[in-house]
């Protein structure tokens, strides 16, 4: 086989190269520099002479996508395609040329990403030592001959022994997303004895996943519309092993709902996210910890008892309710307080944003005892549009009678958006304690009427406070999906006269000792 | 954060080490500069810095620029558990790594590759290989062979082999 010649002869690189000390450096030292390349530098360093030749065998990280060859001139084609297409009086200046020529580019990297894979393969199978691949990333057109895609994906699992695998069908520009399919037997011919951890599938038919006993992540984004809720629902009863589930940009016929009902789960985090499904309804999931639906309506189902979700701890809650509310009205959500913590006794931290400007969460009918966010510490409330009424959050501290933080985080306002104008707010008639707080921040702070009310109620009602720290700028950010961290102190964002009077109206407030307490105006 | 000090002198401040180079070049530092290399903090756990540590791989420029970049960065661990004031040192340090790296000829950065390599200093390791790495993306083979001085050994015949199972490397 020609290929064995290619090894450097000698043990060590020649040193007749004369200034070439690079290839002179051993082998492990030049794999630190090859797995700092992407993919096809990598490979095109195989190219450069003998000494070169194998390293690219030992690359433990793979990526084929199909982003990476399509040429500037297929995103400038998509470009001006997308400028067109925004003013539809100009629909009929798109000259005839640019969707053959957008396709063309489609094609062609979709014909060379399938090549190369190919031949990829082929010196693979010719060589005697096998690779040891730990991460393989696939994107590919799904719509083109991807027998060599599957192949490679086969090949992964069964040889290479890749552990964390993502293979994703890439929609053409202006249309629905592919339909991939994998052969009938798969993703591989062995799948109990795949090493494979983490699998991220897109663009696809749902493959049976149920014997990849070790896989503990599975994330599935923007599969094909005709998946059926049952294969959703099969992926938490039939893969017990699963840890981590995330389903990002899923969509469902409308008719369907989601009903997440598998008592011998082991998933212990859940995202649901920006997916195009009614609702998804949790009836079981008995070691769920973190749970993050945003844009995506999670409910707790009717059915479920209160033992169902006995470890959730951490929330985050986004949803665009106004939206809803918009497109159908007769499903007049019950947005009473009850509705959403019925279930969650336990849950320690709370992100909520309602980025609609129509609603928001109000109290329940009647006063719940023990209250329904008794184990709360953590709160946050973010993207609240500034026409809000500021104090509403006041009904989740009414609630939560251990919460130590509370962070609220108000939207800068978006002049593009309609504000749907101020909204007033029925404020509890029952005067407002706490006994635990000690941290109090708001950031995006614009001195309205409703937010200075809200930063007195909050100073004159929690008698622990000890920080209080106000920001005119409104930069969150989030650390992962349940943590996050408020905006850095910036100084001069108050003159002299607005801190005099900020400082004034908190002193005047404040129902504890005022030694201990730290104001902060940032 | 006093306290924190207090402890950096006292651990910092306590014992120097002398490093001596292959040609000879003696260099003292404390040990808190010192450990970062994990080889030579290795050394100073069990005991064998009495009579200075002998680097026979390293030479007296090179190891200039390791103890260098060891006492440019010997205030992280200090400064890990005050958050202030590791964000204000963050900055100074990504511009002195950057200038350390940009500065070097070829042949030198190979040699801090090695140095960093047997001395077990992963920050500066990391560094030096992303800095090649750098100097790599972006060129055909035949541009790579030029910056690296690179002879090119292959047959024509090996080459069209080698480029037909690479080809992902050259489709677009």
């Amino acid at each position: 086989m020609a290929r064995m010649s290619l090894r450097p002869r000698g043990r060590r690189p020649r040193e007749a190269c004369g200034d070439d000390r690079l290839s002179a450096l051993p082998d492990d030292l030049l794999l630190l520099v090859l797995r700092r390349l992407d993919t096809r530098a990598a490979l095109a360093t195989g190219m450069l002479s003998r000494r070169w030749a194998n390293l690219p065998h030992e690359l433990d990280a793979l990526d084929f996508r199909v982003s990476d060859i399509l040429p500037p001139r297929y995103h400038r084609c998509i470009l001006r395609h997308r400028g067109v297409m925004n003013w539809i009086a100009y629909r009929h200046a798109i000259p005839n040329s640019l969707m053959p020529a957008i396709r063309r580019h489609e094609r062609r990297a979709a014909r060379a990403l399938v090549r190369s894979v190919e031949s990829f393969i082929d010196a693979d199978d010719g060589r005697p030592s096998r690779r040891k691949v730990s991460r393989l990333r696939l994107e590919f057109f799904g719509t083109h001959n991807t027998a060599g895609i599957n192949r490679l994906i086969s090949k992964a699992i069964d040889d290479w022994g890749v552990e964390e695998l993502e293979a994703v069908g890439k929609p053409m520009y202006w249309r629905q997303p592919p339909t991939h399919e994998f052969p009938s037997h798969g993703l591989c011919k062995d799948p109990r004895a795949s090493r494979l951890r983490t699998l991220t599938l897109g663009g696809c038919v749902l493959p049976p996943l149920h014997e990849y006993g070790g896989v503990t992540k599975l994330v599935l984004h923007g599969m094909a519309a005709s998946t059926p809720a049952e294969a959703y629902e099969g992926v938490f009863t039939s893969c017990p092993q699963l840890q981590v589930l995330h389903l990002e940009s899923c969509f469902l016929d409308r008719r369907k709902s989601l009903v997440v009902d598998a008592p011998m789960s082991e998933i212990r985090e859940l995202v649901v996210d920006a997916c195009d499904i009614i609702s998804v309804k949790l009836r079981s999931l008995p070691r769920l910890q973190n749970l993050a639906s945003m844009g995506t309506q999670v409910l707790f189902d009717r059915r479920t008892s209160s033992s169902s979700f006995p470890c959730l701890r951490q929330w985050h809650l986004a949803y665009l309710y106004g939206l809803a509310r918009k497109f159908s009205r007769w499903l007049e959500p019950d947005l009473t307080l009850d509705r959403f913590f019925h279930y969650t006794l336990d849950i320690t931290d709370l992100i909520v944003r309602f980025t609609g400007p129509e609603r928001w969460i109000v109290p329940s009918s009647c006063s719940p005892s023990p209250p329904l966010l008794r184990s709360l510490r953590r709160l946050l409330v973010a993207d609240m549009p500034s026409s809000w009424d500021a104090s509403w959050p006041s009904i989740l501290l009414d609630a939560a009678p251990s919460l130590k933080t509370l962070h609220i985080h108000i939207a800068p306002r978006d002049a593009k958006k309609p504000t749907g104008g101020e909204f007033s707010w029925h404020h509890p008639t029952v005067p407002l304690h706490n006994y635990r707080l000690e941290e109090f921040a708001m950031a995006g702070f614009g001195g309205t009427m409703s937010q200075v009310y809200f930063v007195k109620l909050v100073v004159g009602a929690c008698t622990a406070l000890r920080h209080v720290s106000i920001f005119k700028g409104g930069d969150l950010k989030y650390k992962g999906n349940w943590d996050w961290e408020m905006p850095r102190l910036q100084e001069n964002s108050w003159n002299d006269k607005e801190k005099e009077t900020m400082e004034k109206q908190i002193m005047d407030a404040v129902s504890c000792s005022t030694d201990h307490l730290q104001i902060v105006l940032g | 954060m006093a306290a924190a000090a207090a402890e950096a002198t006292t651990d910092g401040g306590g014992k120097m080490i002398i490093l001596i180079s292959a040609d000879g070049k003696r260099f003292e530092v404390t040990e808190a500069v010192a450990s970062q290399s994990q080889l030579i903090s290795n050394m100073i756990e069990d005991d064998c810095t009495e009579n200075g540590v002998r680097l026979p791989n390293v030479d007296g420029d090179i190891l200039t620029m390791v103890v260098d970049y060891c006492n440019m960065h010997a205030g992280d661990a200090a400064a890990a558990g005050d958050t202030m004031k590791a964000s204000s040192t963050e900055e100074e340090l990504k511009k002195f790594d950057a200038e350390l790296v940009q500065a070097l000829e070829n042949p030198v950065l190979f040699k801090l590759i090695l140095a960093a390599n047997f001395l077990n200093i992963k920050s500066l390791l990391d560094m030096t290989c992303q800095r090649v790495a750098d100097m790599m993306s972006g060129k055909t083979p035949e541009q790579m062979r030029e910056t690296f001085s690179i002879e090119n050994d292959f047959t024509p015949e090996e080459e069209a082999a080698i480029r037909q199972e690479n080809a992902w490397a050259f489709d677009d």
